[in-house]
């Protein structure tokens, strides 16, 4: 009886440690599988699986390309006109495409050379191309106040002590292209009016870029520039004064060539059209556009650059 | 209850302890996946930000090359290997002109840029924008970020950028031994206060079972429990409220008892009386006789002499009967002694004897030698006895014959048989016999409590009552007691 006591506890005891190893042998195997599991992290993450990547160049629609003249760098200029581009081509039949110029008459000559279909000119450029080879204007875009002006400004850094375009003798003067609009409302329109003459600067440099004119004066590398009003609305930070304003001029036209093809113009016509005040979805869908034509667009007549006319004489 | 302690001790801790570290490992597994997963997302969405960073320096030294403006092989090499060195971490980087054709080339090894290995078609352009994070033979873990180069709706190229995903590795890697450790430590922690708490909760209950056992229903032992404010303390409390209840049950219990035996006494006395009133009724008669010729003949005085003896003897005989009488019927109480069951047997025989002659039942004693002696209240030994008897009696019609045994059953029990030749009971019957107030006997014969009682007795003072019957052959009973082994004989 003792015995067989004896002989049972001996088991149930052999039975308790057999019960605690197969505890601890699970515990450890499960362990050792689990860190082998953490520690395999193949996968693949799709980045913005929602949202499917279009490639416009692959639509197989007749190609239309646009020029635009070089008043920014190329990637500023594709930034901020290829979504305009884009939304041509999911609105019309014809897939547009971009071609940039190296300098503002080079957009003209592809658009006298048919190797563009439209231009997005600046008005001083617009008026020459009209008065050399006969393009017309079809579009100009709305300002903030939806009217399809704008402005130039001079501007200088708060900080420096200019006030009034008096104040710009011994100053080093920075301006956009030659055949800006800008450039020739300063120099022609301006200086002749207020009794300056270029020679009273210290340095005056035109930049290929509005960018380049703006960056070269907030660095400090020139006291004092010119560009367009919409541009410095972009720098909110108080560091630059706007000393002159010019008068309001009819902002910069989408030209076509006298000859254009009257069906792909009048897509694009009517698309960019729709863009307006009155059309709920513009914000939504000028977003990524250039700021100057984020409020969309109105048709332009040729008599609409008198202005600028008056002054390029 | 030793084994039972241990037992319960360990059963708990296994049974909390596997839930415990079951629970550890899933709340750390669950902890290990969430944290690898941030981990993962992090180093991707590093490696996205990187990689978007960098697309967008390459659109615009491709945008320059398109617009004639520089020269893309000059910047993109420029730009990428200035990238390779900045970061550190970047094992290769492979970029594809917008047909998917791979213009430039970087393979980061050992501190050393490569970008003249064959690489022919095995990196095919991407196309989608994707993380994917696998083992390479070469480069081991690595996080390769897929990015097109996306310019509005306008596709310029695409990259593939491996970046080293070795660290995330080490880091899930010491996450998992770190939580490990943890868990390790918060179970041990967690299983030593669980067997601290439950040793001292079962040291209170050993000093419960400890109080229990001192019980032993006969003495009146008082508990003695510590004061306790908790679940324990009430289980005390409870234990002596039950305990005072179990001793007044029984001691009700005890005096129930003592009534049953005394009815049951009563009882036999009762069944006794015609045959006790037979044997003081003859030497009454003999007395009578020697009156009346004593008052016959006054005068003679041998005559007087010789009835006078006469008359003692009878009177003597009366005695002897009433004291056997009273002397069994007296309620007296009980005390335990040392007694030789001989002794009693014949005493009871004794008083029984005329009621046997009555139908002609011949008694027989077969009384062993050098009995053990047996410590057993005299007078409920020789009540059981009579019981017995008194069943055999009835059970026998006339001219039977009853026989009592007695003998050792070995050195540590005693025991006695009545065996007798009369109606037996039948095997139904056997197994009910000693329930109380069962009888098979006329109302007013027997008050069925007989054996019961005889039960009761034998087995209060350790014995037992074994018995076999053979329905109209025989029946006996056997009583076995244990030894008194400081034994210390009792007269009664």
């Amino acid at each position: 009886m003792i015995e067989n006591k004896g002989k049972l506890f001996y088991m149930k005891k052999k039975k308790l440690i057999l019960t605690i190893l197969g505890i601890i042998s699970l515990a450890i195997a499960f362990t050792f599988l689990f860190y082998n599991y953490a520690l395999n992290i193949t996968q693949v993450i799709r980045v913005n699986p929602g949202d499917a990547v279009s490639d416009s160049t692959t639509r197989k629609k007749p190609v239309v390309f646009i020029s635009v003249i070089s008043r920014y760098p190329p990637n500023i200029i594709y930034r901020g006109y290829q979504p305009i581009l884009d939304y041509l081509t999911s609105k019309t039949d014809y897939r547009f495409e971009l071609k940039l110029s190296s300098d503002y008459n080079e957009a003209v000559n592809m658009l006298i050379n048919k190797e563009v279909s439209a231009a997005f000119l600046g008005s001083y450029v617009y008026v020459k191309a009209h008065k050399e080879h006969g393009v017309i204007p079809i579009l100009k875009p709305l300002n903030e106040n939806f009217v399809p002006f704008s402005r130039s400004v001079l501007f200088s850094k708060s900080s420096d002590g200019v006030y009034n375009i008096g104040d710009l003798k011994h100053k080093k003067l920075a301006l956009p292209s030659i055949e800006s609009f800008s450039s020739n409302w300063l120099l022609q329109y301006e200086f002749p009016k207020n009794n300056i003459h270029q020679k009273d600067l210290a340095e005056i440099t035109n930049f290929p870029h509005h960018q380049s004119v703006i960056l070269n004066v907030v660095k400090g590398k020139y006291d004092v520039g010119v560009t367009r009003e919409y541009l410095i609305k972009k720098i909110h930070d108080g560091s630059i004064r706007i000393i002159l304003y010019s008068e309001p001029l009819p902002t910069s036209p989408i030209v076509v060539a006298a000859d254009y093809q009257k069906t792909v113009i009048d897509a694009l016509k009517k698309t960019l059209l729709e863009i307006n005040q009155f059309n709920p979805d513009r914000e939504k869908i000028t977003k990524e556009w250039d700021a100057e034509f984020i409020n969309g667009f109105v048709e332009a007549r040729d008599e609409d650059y008198n202005f600028v006319r008056l002054i390029s004489k | 209850m030793n084994k039972l302690k241990s037992s319960l001790k360990i059963r708990i801790i296994l049974l909390i302890g596997v839930v415990i570290i079951a629970l550890m490992l899933v709340i750390s597994s669950v902890l290990l996946i969430k944290w690898r997963d941030i981990i993962i997302h992090k180093e991707s969405e590093n490696a996205i930000s990187i990689t978007k960073t960098f697309a967008v320096t390459v659109i615009d030294a491709l945008i320059f090359e398109e617009s004639g403006t520089l020269q893309k092989e000059n910047i993109l090499e420029t730009y990428v290997d200035n990238f390779i060195n900045r970061l550190g971490n970047v094992n290769y980087v492979l970029i594809y002109d917008r047909d998917g054709r791979l213009i430039l080339y970087r393979f980061f090894s050992q501190g050393i840029i490569n970008s003249s290995a064959n690489i022919g078609p095995y990196f095919p352009a991407p196309k989608y924008e994707e993380i994917k994070i696998f083992e390479d033979a070469t480069f081991g873990w690595i996080i390769e970020a897929n990015e097109l180069f996306m310019l509005s709706g306008k596709k310029w190229g695409s990259a593939k950028i491996g970046f080293n995903a070795e660290p995330i590795l080490e880091e899930i890697s010491s996450t998992f031994f770190m939580l490990l450790g943890a868990t390790i430590f918060l179970t041990s922690i967690v299983l030593l206060i669980l067997f601290l708490s439950i040793k001292r909760m079962t040291s209170s209950l050993e000093l419960l079972v400890h109080e229990i056992d001192k019980i032993d229903f006969v003495s009146d032992f008082k508990i003695s429990l510590p004061e306790k404010n908790d679940e324990i303390g009430f289980l005390y409390n409870h234990f002596a409220l039950l305990k005072n209840r179990l001793d007044i049950s029984r001691n009700e219990l005890e005096k129930a008892q003592k009534q049953i035996n005394q009815a049951e006494k009563l009882a036999s006395i009762g069944r006794l009386a015609s045959g006790v009133a037979h044997q003081v009724n003859n030497p009454l008669n003999g007395i009578k006789s020697c009156l009346y010729a004593i008052k016959k003949e006054p005068d003679n005085i041998n005559q007087w002499l010789e009835y006078i003896d006469l008359i003692n003897e009878g009177i003597d005989n009366i005695e002897t009967v009433v004291k056997k009488l009273l002397g069994f019927a007296r309620q007296q109480s009980t005390s335990e002694g040392v007694i030789d069951i001989n002794d009693s047997i014949v005493k009871v025989v004794n008083l029984f004897d005329f009621r046997l002659k009555e139908k002609n039942i011949d008694i027989k004693l077969k009384l062993g030698e050098d009995l053990g002696r047996v410590k057993i209240d005299n007078h409920l030994f020789q009540e059981v006895v009579m019981n017995l008897l008194l069943n055999s009696y009835d059970a026998i019609i006339a001219n039977g014959e009853i026989l009592i045994t007695t003998g050792n059953f070995s050195e540590l029990f005693v025991f006695m048989e009545i065996k007798d030749n009369g109606a037996g009971i039948s095997s139904e019957n056997l197994k009910k016999i000693f329930e109380p107030f069962y009888t098979t006997k006329e109302i007013g014969t027997g008050t069925g409590l007989g054996l019961s009682v005889c039960l009761g007795i034998i087995e209060s003072h350790g014995g037992k009552i074994d018995v076999h019957s053979v329905e109209n052959i025989e029946t006996f009973f056997r009583i076995t007691l244990p030894v008194e082994k400081n034994d210390e004989t009792v007269d009664y």
